[in-house]
């Protein structure tokens, strides 16, 4: 009869943790939008370089935390010029001209390299302003950007833009009527939310 | 509460009408600085008296002749400030040198800044909560805004800056906080021999050694300024900066 009921109990126990583990991936797979039915997606991460800045920091921080937490997301990165990293990704890394044949959504880190995400066959493209550089040329701060491009970057359809300051998102609206979403220190997590549930539809 | 000492170098010219505020806003900061320096690079209007009275430092006898010393300390609102006097054919570099060496030994953060600006009270915390945060953050930077001579204001929007942005340019702002060891990795601190591109010189070699933050806030004002000689800083900046690439190469 005893051992009856142990068996019993660690059935019990063990539908429990199985619960339990779902309840866990359910939680974790709706931090970046997805669901536990959903297939594996991709997502590429364009930097123009890998060396020391605050963009990389975070940004590449962010991506291992990702993929050390989250099953069913594989990143890719994408750099303009390749160099030694100051943050290790776990993640593979290749060329920006290996991007041509993308063909999932891309997050962007500069108006150069959202340009050139626009070309690629990306459903949609994540713009992360690091600053709301609008291109405007200066003394000794010239850039070869011409207004129309800094535009496509911004008001392409395909661009949804991010910031990383509220102060950054009213600048945009009142000043460019651009809607950005607000998110610090390049969470991509939160970035995900908003990109893979719009790719999905 | 931190572990930091933070000294605030302000550099000083022809500013007796700003310098007050400029002090003032420091000494109200919610997190104080530890000490602040006023370098005066020879101007010559009343900055120095301004500072002398602020300190209520008085005239010294020196060869016949009374007059305000050339270095005085003392304390304003209960933080420890120290002036300097730098005669007027000395570089921004000579003057920021001598003005580190003064806390060198005490100091584990400088902040530069330009005694004109006004500073808001959480800048040093807000700085501070980010280097602790970060040990590979090396410098901080923040957004701030220009106070017109018209009375209007608009708000400067930075950039945070790497080794390849600053390649494009320079920063338009020399206000921010540094680490000491980061300094001292990133070789001399100051080129004595240059006019303007001081802390674009500095920058360039601190991106090498770590990350420049910059935090997406304004938090400080500063007096619209004009650059005199557009052409002098431009040639200095490409010189400074073709110069760093030679080395690197």
């Amino acid at each position: 009869m005893a051992g009856k009921n142990a068996k019993a109990r660690a059935q019990r126990e063990r539908r429990q943790e199985a619960a339990r583990r779902k309840h866990d991936a359910q939680e974790i797979l709706a931090g970046v939008g997805l669901d536990l039915d959903d297939d594996l997606v991709g997502i590429g991460v364009v930097f123009e370089h890998l060396g020391p800045s605050q963009a990389v920091f975070f940004g590449v921080n962010a991506i291992n935390e990702l993929c050390r937490n989250v099953v069913g997301v594989d990143v890719a990165l994408f750099v303009e010029q390749q160099m030694r990293p100051s943050v290790v990704p776990s993640c593979p890394v290749f060329g920006v001209e290996q991007m041509a044949s993308w063909k999932k959504p891309l997050i962007v880190t500069s108006t150069t390299t959202c340009l050139a995400a626009l070309e690629t066959e990306a459903p949609m493209v994540a713009h992360y302003v690091l600053h709301p550089d609008t291109g405007v040329p200066d003394f000794a701060d010239r850039t070869d950007l011409s207004i129309e491009e800094v535009r496509r970057a911004f008001c392409d359809p395909k661009v949804r833009v991010f910031v990383r300051a509220k102060d950054y998102v009213a600048l945009l609206r009142d000043e460019f009527g651009i809607e950005a979403h607000l998110v610090p220190d390049f969470r991509i997590a939160e970035m995900l939310k908003v990109v893979l549930p719009e790719v999905r539809r | 509460m931190d572990f930091e000492s933070v000294t605030v170098i302000a550099l000083a010219h022809n500013g007796e009408r700003c310098i007050r505020r400029t002090v003032d806003s420091l000494v109200t900061q919610t997190r104080l600085p530890e000490r602040i320096v006023v370098a005066d690079m020879g101007s010559s209007d009343n900055t120095y008296p301004v500072l002398c009275d602020m300190l209520g430092l008085e005239l010294i006898e020196h060869e016949g002749k009374r007059a305000l010393p050339p270095k005085g300390e003392g304390a304003y609102r209960g933080v420890p400030v120290t002036t300097l006097r730098m005669p007027p054919q000395a570089t921004p570099g000579q003057c920021l040198r001598a003005a580190m060496e003064i806390a060198w030994a005490e100091t584990t953060i400088f902040g530069f800044m330009s005694a004109g600006a006004v500073y808001r009270p959480e800048i040093i915390e807000k700085s501070i909560a980010v280097l602790q945060a970060n040990p590979i953050v090396v410098a901080i930077v923040s957004d701030f805004t220009v106070e017109h001579t018209n009375g209007g204001e608009h708000r400067e929007y930075c950039r945070p800056f790497d080794w390849f942005r600053l390649l494009g340019g320079p920063m338009h702002d020399s206000n921010c906080l540094v680490r000491k060891a980061a300094m001292e990795q990133a070789g001399a601190a100051f080129n004595p021999q240059l006019h303007h591109a001081v802390f674009y010189d500095l920058f360039l070699r601190l991106a090498r050694v770590g990350i420049i933050y910059h935090l997406p806030e304004s938090l400080h004002v500063r007096p619209e300024k004009k650059v005199e000689d557009t052409e002098a800083v431009r040639q200095e900046v490409i010189r400074v900066r073709d110069a760093m690439v030679k080395g690197m190469a």
